[in-house]
């Protein structure tokens, strides 16, 4: 029942497909995580100018859906006169989608922190800014590196949403083939099993990372922050 | 919640800071590097009015050390980072010389065999005698301790204390809120009695032990002595 062949012949391309997904992924998690880490220090000010922009950006984009965000950033922007490519849209979107969530992560990693660890900082001599990137910065994120991961695997699932502006992501392709050999339950079935295999790996690596005892030293190793030596 | 509060504090002294809990002791302890703003009045430390400009803040924080009652030690670096950190970053000190310095201020707390843990590896007394270290590295012209030994199981005060009376007899100034008595008699010069946000007495050690001049003050010495 499994045309075996079929699946063969097209798995080079499954593959290129599936590097296309990644690499969207990669680099809107790559963004969304700057961001989400700016706005979610933002967001943990005191003063309302900065609360209240913040506020707007993670309370819209999370109370619309990512399909529409998308269609607006590719479709609706260039009335403004910005136009981008189908690459820059999706990029743009998710980054700016995955950013929202992950800020509140953040901040609520933030949130956890032990005051004493900024007390201790600023009595050194330490800016705020050192402080951020020396002390609190590695700690939050060794903390929320779990959720963190999880919150890139839904991104990685999202960028099949990117198959409307035809990037030739995984969903796309598999359609393209399925409307070409006419066989849907091998040309989606493939892709299914690849987006599995990628939550399988991240779902790993998080336990891999929360099993770790050592204080630290997994976020340092993933991230290079907090490197003193 | 402070009011009042007229202090000198000179080269060389040791001052005990006690009183109830609630008294403002730790309070006033965290105004003189303004980890704790204060609406009122100055305080100048290190000839610097801390308030008057952020340089002058940063002046004083970068020449004073502070000990915390929860040590409140880096818990993502070792020992030694814990001590080097700061003379790399705030003071850009070479990093050999400044882990150099590191192992010597750790040699000096009793600590040698420690350099490459983590403080979750250590028991409180350790803990806070790294805290020492940490602050002793940034060469500190005065240090603020803020119930160094509140938070440790009794038999670790003592090798907290040994290390503080070491620092007292080498000539440091030091502030410390501690209802450590016996601590207090042995080290301190003078010896501050806080109530209610006011200083109720402050005298020379001798004094305050012997012929305390406040009714509430000998009444907190008839209970705690």
């Amino acid at each position: 029942m499994l045309d075996m062949r079929l699946i063969s012949q097209y798995l080079p391309e499954f593959f290129e497909a599936l590097f296309e997904t990644l690499k969207v992924a990669a680099l809107s998690g790559v963004f969304a995580l700057i961001i989400g880490t700016v706005v979610g220090i933002i967001s943990t000010m005191k003063s309302k100018l900065a609360i209240i922009p913040v506020g707007i950006y993670t309370g819209f984009i999370r109370s619309t859906p990512l399909l529409v965000q998308l269609y607006f950033v590719h479709y609706g922007l260039p009335i403004t006169g910005i136009m981008l490519t189908s690459f820059q849209s999706a990029i743009i979107a998710f980054s700016l989608n995955s950013g929202a969530y992950i800020s509140e992560i953040v901040r609520g990693g933030l949130a956890s922190m032990d005051k004493g660890q900024s007390e201790a900082s600023r009595a050194l001599g330490l800016s705020w800014f050192q402080t951020m990137r020396l002390i609190i910065l590695p700690q939050v994120f060794k903390k929320i590196l779990p959720p963190l991961i999880s919150q890139f695997s839904y991104l990685i699932k999202d960028t099949s949403l990117a198959a409307v502006l035809v990037i030739p992501e995984l969903t796309y392709t598999a359609r393209k083939i399925a409307a070409r050999t006419y066989m849907p339950f091998e040309s989606f079935g493939v892709p299914m099993l690849m987006y599995f295999g990628i939550y399988l790996i991240l779902a790993l690596l998080s336990r891999f990372i929360s099993g770790k005892k050592e204080p630290g030293r997994s976020a340092r190793r993933w991230f290079g922050f907090g490197k003193v030596v | 919640m402070l009011k009042n509060i007229d202090l000198d504090v000179y080269e060389s002294d040791v001052l005990v800071l006690c009183g109830p809990s609630g008294a403002g002791k730790s309070t006033l302890l965290r105004c003189i590097n303004m980890l704790e703003h204060y609406h009122e009045g100055t305080i100048d430390v290190l000839g610097k009015d801390i308030k008057s400009s952020r340089a002058n803040l940063s002046y004083v924080r970068k020449n004073s050390g502070m000990v915390f009652q929860h040590f409140n030690l880096f818990p993502h670096i070792s020992v030694m980072d814990n001590v080097a950190l700061a003379p790399i970053h705030v003071k850009k000190i070479p990093k050999d010389q400044a882990y150099e310095k590191a192992k010597g201020l750790l040699d000096q707390v009793g600590l040698s065999a420690k350099y490459d843990a983590y403080p979750g590896q250590l028991s409180g007394g350790q803990k806070q005698r790294v805290a020492i270290a940490r602050a002793l590295a940034m060469d500190p012209k005065l240090m603020l301790f803020d119930e160094p030994t509140s938070a440790l199981d009794p038999e670790m005060i003592k090798e907290v204390l040994d290390v503080m009376i070491k620092l007292a007899l080498g000539g440091m100034t030091m502030i410390i809120v501690s209802h450590e008595m016996g601590f207090a008699r042995e080290v301190a010069n003078k010896i501050g009695f806080l109530d209610d946000g006011k200083i109720i007495e402050l005298t020379p050690k001798n004094e305050f032990f012997t012929n305390p001049r406040s009714e509430r003050t000998k009444e907190f010495l008839s209970k705690i002595l």
